[in-house]
């Protein structure tokens, strides 16, 4: 019997890999149309690169898509993980080294596009 | 007692009964979520080379030119819209739609995934393919 | 003829299972259990397996037939199809002898979830009535015989000792679903949490495997349903 906390957490968990994953199929399609498919003979230079990410809008769609995948991803593991062991420490332990990947992953992303948003 | 659990087990028993359309669709998802969450921290590493290394990115993207890469690229995007059109079939079930339909449901979500890939396919064909 | 390919385990004397082939001449009319009976009656009376009602009414004598999990007496061998059929104790529980497992998981489960009726109104008189509409609602949940066919066909089950499983689960939307039952929330936080509902990933098994045709999956999506409605009416 859970915990009301331990059912909190558990709850949003589920509903945000949903939400992320709807969020997700929008923003990839959009990624994978401007990236690639609008004019698939141009290279993705680093200076198209830097010109696209000083646009407010693609500056904010990047992040919500980097944040978004980061946590489908991350959730996505510890919900294979938590079916193939049913040990609250090792579901603990887990829980803990996947956070701290995704915060390092989503912060190092961010800061090494800082230039290129900044200008 | 004989043990019937545990991991080993689950993937001996899993190998057997497949091809349940349900038990099938869950795997596919499985699988492809797990080479998707590899690739996205190689392609992270790869568009954060852009900043942090402009010749480094330059060589990479050449790199990513090899027919083999592009193959790779492609199987990474069937993987992402198995991933993502299950994802919607699964979300569908937990709005309480569609349970009673689930095999159908796999097939033609497995049926728009091929379209679409096709038609991305015809679009960037003449950069790949063409040379 | 159609070849039964029986699975045996006997603590004393293996320490693997083995497989042992029986041959029956004339299946027609006979279910796997008639055939399982035959086998010991006339083969091998070491065979050991579990039965009583032989009409899909106790539960006891659910085997895997074939790789899916059913009631060795619901099913006609002939409707099968096969001149081969492999009879298997269900999956996930350890196995005591041959087709016979440990149930002790799976009633584990069961008692943890309170399988009964809590009223907080006084007794009445005669019997707690209600409409013929309300009691649709868990007509079908209601039908579960606890042969444990969906509970050991989930892989969630193989691998993750603590999670409730189907049935438990299914027998808990049968409470809330049910009107005369006053303890709904208790009901449901027993269901919200990483051992519960969350942990289904609706891949349909269980609802395949259940004899007496539960949409045990749905219910598990119903419980999670009730779950999100109730936590975001109360923020209001």
């Amino acid at each position: 019997m859970g915990a009301p906390t331990e059912s909190k957490r558990s709850m949003w968990l589920w509903i945000l890999q949903r939400v992320s994953g709807a969020a997700l199929i929008v923003l990839l399609l959009i990624h994978m149309v401007v990236l690639h498919y609008m004019d698939p003979h141009a290279a993705i230079a680093v200076a198209e690169v830097k010109i696209r990410l000083q646009g407010l809008t693609f500056m904010v769609i990047n992040n919500l898509l980097l944040g978004f995948v980061i946590f489908h991803a991350f959730n996505g593991v510890r919900n294979v993980v938590y079916d193939y062991t049913s040990d609250p420490r090792k579901r603990a332990a887990v829980s803990a080294v996947l956070v701290i990947m995704a915060i390092f992953l989503f912060a190092f992303a961010v800061w090494a596009f800082l230039p290129f948003m900044m200008g | 007692m004989l043990k019937q659990s545990g991991f080993g087990y689950y993937v001996r028993k899993i190998a057997r009964t497949w091809k349940e359309t349900g038990t099938l669709a869950h795997i596919v998802h499985r699988v492809t979520g797990i080479l998707l969450v590899v690739y996205l921290g190689v392609h992270i590493y790869v568009v954060t080379q852009a900043s942090l290394n402009g010749e480094g990115y330059e060589s990479i993207l050449e790199m990513f030119r090899d027919p083999l890469f592009a193959a790779g690229e492609l199987i990474m995007i069937m993987g992402g819209l198995v991933h993502g059109l299950n994802g919607i079939r699964l979300t569908l079930f937990d709005m309480g739609i569609g349970l009673k339909h689930q095999k159908a449901m796999f097939w033609a979500f497995m049926v728009i995934a091929v379209a679409v890939w096709f038609a991305g396919l015809a679009i960037v064909w003449p950069v790949i393919g063409g040379g | 003829m159609v070849k039964f390919r029986v699975f045996r385990f006997s603590p004393e004397k293996d320490r693997k299972p083995r497989y042992v082939d029986y041959n029956i001449e004339d299946t027609c009319g006979l279910t796997v259990l008639d055939a399982l009976k035959l086998i010991k009656t006339d083969m091998d009376p070491s065979l050991s397996f579990r039965h009583s009602c032989r009409s899909a009414i106790c539960g006891s004598c659910a085997v895997s037939i074939n790789g899916k999990n059913m009631l060795a007496c619901n099913t006609q061998v002939d409707a099968l199809g096969k001149s081969r059929v492999v009879v298997e104790p269900l999956p996930g529980y350890p196995v005591i002898n041959d087709l016979v497992v440990d149930f002790a998981p799976f009633f584990g489960q069961y008692r943890s979830v309170q399988p009964y009726l809590v009223s907080k109104t006084a007794p009445p008189e005669k019997e707690r009535i209600q409409s013929v509409e309300a009691r649709k609602k868990y007509d079908a949940p209601a039908q579960c015989i606890m042969c444990a066919a969906c509970t050991t066909s989930c892989p969630i089950v193989w691998t993750d000792d603590k999670y409730l499983g189907p049935a438990a689960l299914t027998k808990v939307w049968r409470f809330v679903a049910d009107s005369r039952d006053d303890i709904t929330d208790e009901r449901l936080a027993m269901v919200n949490n990483e051992y519960g509902i969350w942990r289904c990933h609706t891949m349909f098994r269980c609802a395949e495997a259940c004899p007496k045709e539960i949409d045990t999956t749905e219910a598990i999506e119903n419980l999670r349903r009730e779950v999100l409605k109730r936590a975001f009416s109360r923020r209001r």
